[in-house]
């Protein structure tokens, strides 16, 4: 028999605290000609009936599922309130959730996953986030619910630029962009966003393509500077004139040539053997390729450590901080300075300036099927209270189509898409959480290449 | 039709109409001549056997349950917070109304709404209110001898007493509860929760028995009159659990496969062995539990089922659906 509720009615879930707009956002849609019949539920009042307008308002009611998962918590209003909705023959072509100001946008999203009858009738298609340009970097500060909410969007509505100056709102654009690089981002005065700009986004569907932000797929290194050096084999000295913390971890290894492929070629080893234990240096001891991490500890007026080198070639030195900071100088056995053939410095990873963050990774390359599977559920389980979304498209080793998934928290869902045809087979995902750790998830997802 | 044996009956409605909008619920008078509709239009939409139809009370928004009392009073509640007793309409609160349940001696009627039940006479004189409850009140349902009432609520099934509705114990539970039942014989609560598990109680004992492995979350409920079978949904299947001896703890539940949608409502024929399947695949389904596994009859319209009721004789079936169809069916095949 042919289901009545086939067509699935799509959703769009509004947060932002107090003040930022929501309310002429919701009255702007209401009376708008887009040509859409659109319900709205509130969550002020508690619950009354339909008006005419088509407004339902409804008191939150937050149920946590019993099946041990602490993560699967959902508005048990919602499934009431929808459910009966969805029964009026009448249907509507749009609903709209409005949480309250400092709600965590979590439960409500969940609540279209985790009820059967949710999920036969309505779609998820977006978290749009209002935000209030002139009072971001406060609630930033305050209330851990701001990030939050940015952090779960799909779009993004700055609201109030009028309000604040244009170097301001570039800063506060970079802010919110380092908490979620996957968002649109709309500048808006008096909440004059667009009505097909806040729906029909299509935030959870599947199909749709994955646009990272550049910044966000920068891999991280433990490592601020390395320098690439062409050494004859006797005893360098390494002077490091500046002690900005009592030590500083040091690793040199050799490679083929001063290029940046070649670079590029020793990052990965260089990244793994930095989370490795180092070894401290004593007084008389020497950093030699390819020993390992070498902790050396810093005086302040300055230190010396002898450099061994024992065959000739050309050898990169990575160094914790960066050499300006550390004043660092290697001085050949003849007490010449050398400089490095090629240097970098590399941007220090900023994982824990802001506790909510987007880790993108991209990598060429097919995918172990079950191993990541069993990766992924293992990170969920372990730190899926901290992952508020996550988005990816795979190439799974014999899978000739696009692997594409999504989940929220613990919550997860994927499917094979298109085929890839001509397209490059590359991985691409992004996280978006609490204390991300880039490096293990870097690695972890590594390991799952076949 | 996947599982109907070739031996199934075929049931013919005897009278039917056509409500304004989806059908949330039914109910049968004491004297089996009328059936009474909610429809998600807000109509209270009263069918004779003879094909009369007529309108008792109209919601100002959907209607959500309806029940006639013992003595054949009829009463309804709606998303407009209003009830109605015999067509006179009342707004008791600024909440939906969830639920009403008639007392089974008929003299009192138990409403619930937003978190608290309030109790009425039968001339619609307000009596008792609960306290405010730690949840919405999902479900309501009356101990046989009317001394107690229990309130189904994310968080447990509260009861409460009767006279007064002061709070008379708690059913902690950790979960949301959906639909509840009390056995016939007042020793078992039964209740169906959103995270897809049915949960038992022994009222005397306060001994309780969890079940999980449903496919959905479970709101079908129903005793057999001696109380020996709960009948469960909670997914296509029909899943009945056996409370002979120590049952039914490790014992494996009989399950009922006819349907290929989602059940809507579950029920067996007061008096009588049969049990009524209604579902979302249009069909409403006969059955004899614990004697076979094949429908004795089969009804179907070309519609999602939603609702369904018994008359008091086990003889009609009446089924709603969700295109607002109202059957009164023949359900008294020979067997």
């Amino acid at each position: 028999m042919s289901n009545p509720s086939a067509q699935k009615t799509p959703v769009t879930v509004l947060t932002g605290f107090l003040g930022s707009g929501k309310t002429t956002l919701l009255n702007r849609i209401l009376t708008e000609q887009h040509g859409l019949k659109i319900a709205v539920i509130e969550n002020e009042y508690g619950e009354v009936g339909i008006d005419n307008d088509l407004i339902i308002d409804a008191e939150e009611e937050i149920f946590e599922m019993n099946n041990g998962c602490i993560c699967c918590t959902v508005r048990g209003d919602l499934i009431r309130i929808l459910g009966t909705l969805m029964r009026r023959k009448e249907r509507f072509d749009h609903i709209l959730i409005e949480t309250t100001g400092l709600a965590d946008p979590g439960p409500v999203i969940q609540t279209f996953f985790v009820d059967d009858e949710m999920q036969q009738m309505l779609s998820l298609d977006g978290v749009i986030t209002l935000v209030d340009a002139a009072h971001l970097a406060l609630h930033l500060d305050d209330a851990p619910e701001a990030s939050e909410q940015i952090a779960f969007a799909d779009v993004i509505v700055l609201n109030k630029v009028d309000l604040v100056d244009p170097g301001t709102l570039d800063t506060l654009e970079q802010r919110v962009r380092a908490l979620n690089g996957v968002a649109g981002i709309h500048r808006v005065q008096q909440a004059a966003v667009p009505v097909e700009k806040v729906v029909g986004v299509g935030g959870f569907d599947l199909a749709r393509g994955l646009e990272i932000e550049p910044e966000l797929l920068t891999p991280s290194y433990p490592f601020e500077w390395l320098g690439a050096y062409k050494l004859r084999p006797g005893s360098y000295t390494l002077v490091l004139g500046a002690a900005p913390d009592p030590a500083v971890n040091l690793l040199l290894l050799p490679m083929p040539a001063a290029t940046d492929a070649d670079i590029d070629a020793v990052l990965r080893e260089a990244t793994i053997t930095f989370s490795t234990d180092p070894l401290t240096l004593g007084s008389d001891g020497a950093v030699s390729a390819s020993a390992g991490l070498a902790s050396v500890p810093l005086r302040t007026g300055g230190t010396s450590v002898t450099l061994r080198v024992s065959d000739p070639g050309t050898y990169v030195l990575f160094c914790e901080h960066g050499a300006e900071e550390l004043e660092l100088a290697l001085l050949d056995p003849n007490g010449v300075e050398a400089a490095p053939a090629l240097s970098r410095q590399i941007a220090p990873d900023h994982e824990h300036d802001e506790a909510v963050g987007s880790v993108g990774i991209t990598e060429a390359g097919e995918l172990h099927g079950e191993r990541f599977n069993a990766w992924l559920s293992k990170l969920l389980q372990e730190k899926g209270q901290d992952i508020f979304r996550m988005k990816g498209v795979l190439a799974i080793d014999g899978l000739a189509e696009r692997f594409v998934f999504q989940g929220v928290h613990m919550l997860f869902d994927g499917r094979p898409d298109r085929p890839w045809g001509q397209e490059e087979r590359t991985n691409k995902l992004i996280f978006i959480g609490r204390n991300l750790d880039r490096g293990a998830l870097e690695q972890g997802f590594r390991a799952c290449l076949a | 039709m996947p599982g109907l044996s070739a031996t199934a009956n075929v049931l013919s409605p005897v009278a039917q109409t056509q409500a304004a909008d989806w059908v949330d619920a039914l109910a049968f008078s004491p004297t089996g001549d009328t059936v009474a509709a909610a429809a998600a239009d807000g109509s209270i939409t009263v069918l004779g056997l003879d094909g009369a139809t007529r309108i008792a009370a109209r919601h100002e928004h959907a209607a959500t349950t309806v029940a006639f009392s013992s003595s054949g009073q009829l009463a309804s509640g709606g998303q407009d917070g209003q009830i109605a007793i015999d067509g006179v309409l009342q707004k008791i609160a600024s909440e939906w109304v969830a639920r009403v349940a008639w007392r089974p001696d008929g003299a009192l009627l138990a409403v619930a709404y937003g978190r608290r039940v309030s109790t009425y006479d039968a001339g619609g004189a307000h009596q008792a209110t609960s306290g405010e409850l730690p949840a919405t009140v999902a479900c309501l349902g009356w101990h046989p001898r009317g001394v107690q009432l229990a309130a189904g609520t994310y968080g447990g099934v509260q009861l409460l007493r009767g006279n007064g509705l002061a709070r008379d114990g708690l059913l902690a539970w950790k979960g949301s509860v959906l639909e509840l039942a009390i056995s016939p014989n007042g020793r078992r609560l039964a209740h169906g929760n959103q995270d897809a598990s049915v949960h038992f109680w022994d009222l005397r004992k306060r001994s309780e028995l969890e079940m999980w492995g449903y496919a959905r979350k479970v709101r079908q409920l129903a005793w057999r009159h001696d109380a020996r079978y709960l009948a469960t949904g909670g997914g296509d299947e029909v899943t009945l659990w056996d409370f002979a001896g120590r049952g039914p703890e490790g014992t494996r539940p009989i399950t009922l496969e006819g349907h290929d949608e989602p059940l809507a409502w579950l029920g067996f024929a007061p008096a009588s062995r049969r049990l009524a399947s209604v579902a979302g695949d249009g069909r409403a389904l006969l059955w004899l539990p614990g004697e076979t596994v094949q429908p004795l009859g089969a009804f179907e319209l070309g519609d999602p089922l939603t609702c369904g009721a018994w008359s008091h004789d086990g003889r009609l079936l009446a089924v709603g659906s969700a295109g607002g169809a109202i059957a009164i069916i023949d359900a008294d095949p020979a067997t």
